[in-house]
C-alpha cells in the first residue's frame, strides 16, 4: 500500500467520520437543524469566484465530511485505459488471419548479485500490431499515439506476401485421441501456459 | 502400548501423504516447449500457424502462433507423467496432432506436413 493510498482511505475514514459523528451531535442535541440569522449564517468562499452559504451550520458538517468521501472516491477510481479499435483491409486474404498487438518492450537489468529490483512505466506511446495468416508472412506495423483519432487505429490496406499453399488435412497426421478425452474448443483462451 | 500402536498407522499416513505432496511439487515444475513446423517437400516453414497443447487434466494452454521461420514456442508448461496432445491449425482447421512428454525443456522435432 502506497502512502497516497493512505492518504485516500485516511481521507475516506475523516469524511465518514464527519457525517456519523454529525448524526450523533444531532441526535444528542448538541447542533440543530434549525435555521440561523443572517449574521451567524455559515459561509465558504473561494477567492471571491465561489461562495456558499448556509443558515443551518449543521449542514456544513455533512456537506465537508461529503466532499472528503466524494474526492477519495474519484481519486481512488482505477483509471481504466479507454479501448482502441483496429480498422484495415486484408487485400489478399479473406479468412483465418489474426492480429496480436504489442505495447513497447522494456529492458531491465539485474544487479551483480543476481537480484531483480526495477521499475518500469507501462505505456501506450507505440503499439506494435503483428498481422499473421496461415502461410503468409507476418505484417508488422507500428501505430503511435497520436495517430490513433477518436479511439480508432487506422491500419490502412495490408497486402500480405504468400510463402507456402494451404496443407490438406490428413488422416495419417492426426492421431485419434483417447476415448472420453475431453478437449476444449480451440476458441478457449487457454488455461496453462504462455506464449510470447 | 496400545497408543504407540494407534500412532504408527498414523505416522505412516503423515509420511505418504507429505511424500505425495513432495512428488507433486517436483513434478509442478514448469518447462518451455518448442519446436519448428515445416511444409513438404521443400521444407518451406510456415507461418501463422496456430499451435496447441492439450491435457487429459489441464485443458488447453494458451495458443502459440509460428513465426516467419515456422517456430512456435511455449513457457510454463508444467512437466506431466500423462502425455500432451499437440494439435495444429490451419485457421480454424485441424492438420496435425500428435503426443507428446514434458519431463523437462522439450524440444519437438521438426514437424514435416
Amino acid at each position: 500500500m502506497s502512502t497516497f493510498d493512505i492518504i485516500v482511505i485516511l481521507s475516506a475514514f475523516c469524511g465518514v467520520l464527519m457525517v456519523v459523528g454529525g448524526i450523533i451531535l444531532l441526535y444528542k442535541g448538541i447542533i440543530k437543524l434549525s435555521g440561523t440569522s443572517q449574521n451567524e449564517a455559515l459561509s465558504l468562499e473561494f477567492k471571491k469566484e465561489f461562495r456558499v452559504s448556509t443558515q443551518y451550520p449543521a449542514l456544513g458538517i455533512f456537506l465537508i465530511g461529503l466532499i472528503f468521501v466524494v474526492v477519495a472516491m474519484i481519486i481512488s477510481k482505477p483509471q481504466i485505459p479507454s479501448p482502441i479499435e483496429f480498422r484495415g483491409t486484408l487485400e489478399n486474404i479473406k479468412r483465418d488471419a489474426s492480429l496480436s498487438v504489442e505495447a513497447s518492450h522494456w529492458n531491465l537489468r539485474a544487479a551483480s548479485d543476481g537480484k531483480i529490483n526495477g521499475k518500469i512505466t507501462p505505456c501506450l506511446d507505440i503499439l506494435w500490431v503483428e498481422v499473421t495468416a496461415p502461410g503468409y508472412e507476418p505484417a508488422i506495423k507500428s501505430i503511435r499515439k497520436d495517430e490513433i483519432q477518436n479511439g480508432i487505429a487506422n491500419l490502412g490496406n495490408l497486402n500480405l506476401k504468400q510463402i507456402v499453399s494451404k496443407v490438406e488435412s490428413l488422416e495419417k497426421n492426426i492421431k485419434k485421441l483417447p476415448t472420453g478425452y475431453n478437449v476444449p474448443p480451440l476458441t478457449d483462451s487457454g488455461s496453462f501456459g504462455g506464449v510470447k | 502400548m496400545k497408543t504407540i500402536r494407534l500412532k504408527i498407522p498414523l505416522i505412516i499416513a503423515v509420511l505418504l501423504f507429505s511424500l505425495t505432496l513432495f512428488s507433486n511439487l517436483v513434478l509442478a515444475e514448469n518447462y518451455t516447449v518448442q519446436g519448428l513446423i515445416v511444409k513438404a517437400p521443400n521444407n518451406t516453414p510456415i507461418p501463422g500457424l496456430t499451435v496447441s497443447l492439450i491435457h487429459s487434466a489441464l485443458g488447453r494452454s494458451v495458443p502459440a502462433t509460428t513465426d516467419q521461420f515456422g517456430r512456435y514456442v511455449f513457457y510454463n508448461i508444467p512437466a506431466r507423467q500423462e502425455p500432451y496432445y499437440m494439435e495444429i491449425y490451419w485457421g480454424k482447421q485441424l492438420v496435425y496432432r500428435d503426443e507428446i512428454i514434458v519431463n523437462g525443456p522439450t524440444s519437438i522435432p521438426t514437424i514435416i506436413l
